[in-house]
């Protein structure tokens, strides 16, 4: 998973099932994108009520937002690609 | 209560009802949060059969008609709620009317249950009972004489009698002999207009005296730079010597003497050395101890009263302040059972006098770097900023928020520099384990449920300093259920006992590798916890630590269970958890700099330097070209050091989200307004942006909190309420660490993060009550 040009990832989940595959995703691939990114701020907030999104930003401050309501954990680690080979 | 006494009134004399059902919301009362709903195991429904929706009845003359059942339960503590054992209730006739009330209550506060309020003075409900002041007597059928009924306990079917005509003569009595000693001098005295001898002599009091004795004369005792005390206005009622005791475990105050000669105080002569000695003033039924710095500053009907947090340290306590003509004249506290109760440190309470000392008013401009500050406007001033920010390249860009930063102006402040392309936007908190986890920087087991912990660790914390009522709370953990409490840092009075393990990084890693004994206790625990102080974190090693603190997290399964988050990160300052929810990168100290641009080391010599109310800068690695811009409400060293001065908001002046040691977002209230020309924080950030080309896309407050709901919808909402991590994220998250080997300072003790209680940030530091406290305490 590259994720060169993203200078910071942030996962916002909820308390509810929509988020139930992002938090897998969480759980299972955290400790290897901390591996390969280990400088990379990885921030990952839980808030009831909340919407799961995955924001990626870019540099000045372009932030790209991805809705990860009900999706997979399969899912949730394509959109991450998906924006790490994007360009802001 | 007279209110309540005349509706009872009317209501025995007039028993033709015409029933007007209104709904009413139930009589246990709407709490203020949820807060530890979602993190308490049992799940919060009350186990009695609580009365939820009553039916009020009025008469012709439009007078509540009281029910013959009255609902009960009012006022009830959360922790009775979910006790089984205060699940049964007993019936007991109060004036006439049967009630059910908890079983086990006393009669005072059984009638406090059904909403009489019985005169007293000397009960206070998160106090023991002393029963020394026989004011709350009452009649109760068959006794030979009136019973005291904070001390009597509620027995079924008695029937007691609160208005009768022997509890009025007895309050009578007993007021006479109160007054018989306390000098007349009302007009003069701190406490007049909100005393509880002017209130209560006013309702149950004689209309003459008769006493024609000389009044007893009582020396005044010297408890310090906070607390004043006139003693001959003493009534003997140990609220003082109980709080100084029980909750503040400090056991100077006692009685001496007896009986005419008795005398509150200290025997020899000695100040109050307790970090929330304050409360004893608001305790105190009468004037004999007042607040010092207060003395014959205001009167209790002058002042304008604004409900506010405290952010003078990371505990986030709800408080009052109370206001007159644009002036903070005192700070009282505020009930929250989930964080403060009612009690507020001495930090909180009497700092207030800092907010008027010291204040930048003005923007200020060095011209040349030799020369003094120079007024100017804000045009001028915004504009050079604004200029620094579009010629400096985005690497060399760096910005520091302070302990007293709020929310709001730290995402505004994020945003502006990510916007100039700067990713150096820190926080003045030391580098921890990480701060990609919210488990990893936040009290995970909440304040309160520190009161379910039944193994505690602490590690280079001195909680005492660094959140006294946390230690309060623990404290009477200790006490009332033999906790066992072990530390690894610093050896110091704790006001309760608990085994000091050592002090250096050695027992920290036998902890971590589970071969120290504690590990046994930890490790048999149903609910363990783990409280470090930041500390730990300010050491050459402390990657290290943090290290060695995530593998003894993870090693202990109980430590993160469902439910239960025994992990807890004591944060001294206001700012530092939301800081770290917003994503600013905590700050390493100037002595673990070096080991990893993660940990925030200034890789390059920064060209701008903004500094948000940061008054730890650390000048020898500024370069000496760098331009310095300084935002905040104090001249304290970040203003000295500055060339450009924008004056901000203290926390009484501006409404700021802070997220306090638990993740708990709460808001202050703008109780006065911004000395000179000082303006809100985020709106002066959010001019620059406007002036340097790049506006930020909010404008208004609504648009803010839109942006914060994006970026941290766990602050967003402001309503207190606390959003838990889930366990298998933690467990999952605190489990990675970058490596395995590491070099461990074991000379250097652990230390906590805070030498002197009374002096933490710009505010106190202007104090000059809390110099006076320094000199008097801090050794």
């Amino acid at each position: 998973m590259a994720l060169r040009a993203v200078r910071e990832v942030r996962v916002l989940l909820c308390k509810g099932e929509a988020s139930a595959g992002a938090k897998q995703f969480i759980v299972d691939k955290y400790a290897e994108i901390k591996k390969a990114h280990p400088l990379l701020p990885f921030l990952v907030r839980e808030a009831s009520g909340a919407a799961p999104t995955l924001t990626a930003r870019f540099a000045h401050g372009v932030e790209k937002v991805v809705p990860l309501s009900g999706l997979s954990s399969a899912d949730v680690a394509k959109k991450l690609s998906e924006l790490g080979s994007a360009s802001p | 209560m007279l209110a309540a006494l005349q509706a009872r009134a009317a209501a025995t004399a007039r028993p033709g009802r015409v029933s007007l059902q209104l709904l009413h919301k139930g009589a246990r009362g709407v709490r203020s949060s949820d807060a530890r709903a979602s993190s308490a195991v049992q799940p919060a429904q009350p186990s009695q059969p609580a009365a939820v929706s009553a039916v009020v009845q009025l008469d012709e003359a439009g007078f509540a008609v009281l029910p013959k059942e009255l609902p009960s339960m009012r006022g009830v503590d959360f922790k009775q709620e979910l006790d089984p054992r205060y699940a049964e209730t007993i019936e007991v006739i109060i004036d006439g009317h049967p009630v059910q009330v908890q079983k086990g209550s006393s009669l005072i506060q059984a009638c406090e249950q059904v909403g009489i309020q019985v005169p007293r003075f000397c009960y206070h409900e998160r106090l023991s009972v002393a029963g020394n002041c026989r004011m709350c007597l009452v009649e109760i059928e068959k006794a030979p004489k009136p019973v005291a009924a904070c001390a009597m306990p509620a027995a079924p079917g008695m029937k007691v009698f609160t208005n009768s005509p022997i509890v009025k003569k007895a309050r009578e009595g007993v007021m006479e002999f109160l007054l018989a000693n306390h000098p007349l001098d009302c007009p003069i005295c701190d406490q007049g207009g909100e005393c509880d001898l002017q209130d209560q002599s006013l309702f149950f009091g004689s209309d003459r005296g008769r006493t024609t004795e000389s009044r007893r004369g009582v020396e005044d005792k010297n408890l310090g730079p906070l607390v004043k005390t006139v003693m001959t206005r003493c009534i003997h009622c140990t609220r003082c010597v109980r709080f100084a005791t029980e909750v503040a475990g400090v056991d100077e105050l006692g009685t001496v003497g007896r009986g005419n000669a008795m005398e509150i105080g200290t025997y020899v002569e000695r100040m109050l050395d307790s970090e929330i000695s304050g409360n004893i003033v608001d305790l105190c039924p009468v004037g004999a101890l007042t607040s010092k710095p207060y003395a014959f500053t205001a009167r209790p009907w002058e002042l304008r009263s604004v409900e506010s947090i405290d952010v003078l340290d990371g505990y986030g306590s709800n408080i009052r302040v109370d206001t007159r003509g644009g002036e903070v004249m005192r700070i009282l506290p505020r009930l929250n059972e989930d964080i403060n109760e009612e009690w507020i440190s001495d930090k909180t309470r009497f700092a207030y006098d800092g907010l008027k000392r010291q204040r930048l008013d003005t923007p200020l401009i060095r011209p040349d770097p030799e020369m003094p500050l120079q007024p100017a406007t804000w045009k001028d001033a915004l504009t050079l900023v604004a200029q620094k920010f579009k010629a400096t390249p985005g690497a060399r860009i760096g910005a520091f928020a302070g302990p007293l930063a709020d929310v709001e102006s730290m995402l505004a402040l994020k945003d502006l520099c990510n916007a100039f392309d700067s990713e150096a936007i820190h926080c003045d908190v030391p580098a921890g384990p990480l701060a990609d986890c919210r488990a990893a920087y936040t009290l995970g087991s909440t304040i309160a449920g520190v009161e379910e912990a039944d193994a505690v660790l602490l590690l280079s914390t001195d909680l005492k300093r660094e959140a006294p009522l946390l230690n309060a709370r623990l404290r009477r953990r200790v006490y009332h259920d033999g906790v066992r409490v072990a530390s690894v840092g610093p050896r110091v009075p704790l006001t309760y006992e608990y085994e000091h393990l050592g002090d250096s990084v050695s027992q920290l890693l036998e902890l971590a590798n589970g071969t120290h004994p504690f590990c046994k206790v930890l490790a048999g625990a149903q609910r363990p916890l783990v409280l470090v102080g930041t500390g730990a974190y300010e050491r050459t090693d402390a990657r290290g630590v943090a290290w060695a603190v995530q593998k003894l997290v993870t090693s202990v399964p109980a430590l993160i269970q469902d439910g239960w988050l025994g992990f807890g990160t004591v944060q001294p300052t206001a700012a530092a958890v939301g800081a770290l929810d917003l994503g600013l990168t905590p700050l390493a100290s100037s002595a673990a700099a070096g080991v990893g641009a993660s940990d925030g080391a200034i890789a390059e010599p920064l060209g701008l330097v903004y500094l948000l109310g940061y008054d730890s800068i650390d000048l020898d690695r500024l370069s000496p070209d760098a331009f310095v811009v300084y935002q905040g409400h104090h001249g304290d060293v970040g203003a000295e050091t500055a060339d450009v001065v924008l004056p901000g908001s203290a926390y009484t002046e501006k409404v700021g989200t802070y997220a306090n040691m638990e993740g708990r977002a709460q808001r202050t209230a703008r109780a006065v307004s911004p000395p000179g020309e000082a303006r809100d924080d985020w709106k002066i950030l959010r001019a620059i942006s406007e002036l340097a080309g790049k506006p930020l896309p909010y404008a208004g407050v609504d648009g803010i909190r839109e942006r914060l709901a994006a970026v941290a919808p766990q602050l967003a909402d402001g309503t207190e309420s606390i959003h838990a991590v889930s366990p298998d994220i933690a467990k999952a998250m605190l489990a990675v660490r970058a490596s395995d080997k590491f070099d461990f300072d074991t000379k250097t003790p652990f230390a906590s993060c805070i030498d002197n209680f009374y002096m933490t940030d710009a505010i106190s530091r202007a104090s000059t009550t809390m110099a006076s406290c320094t000199k008097a305490f801090a050794k």
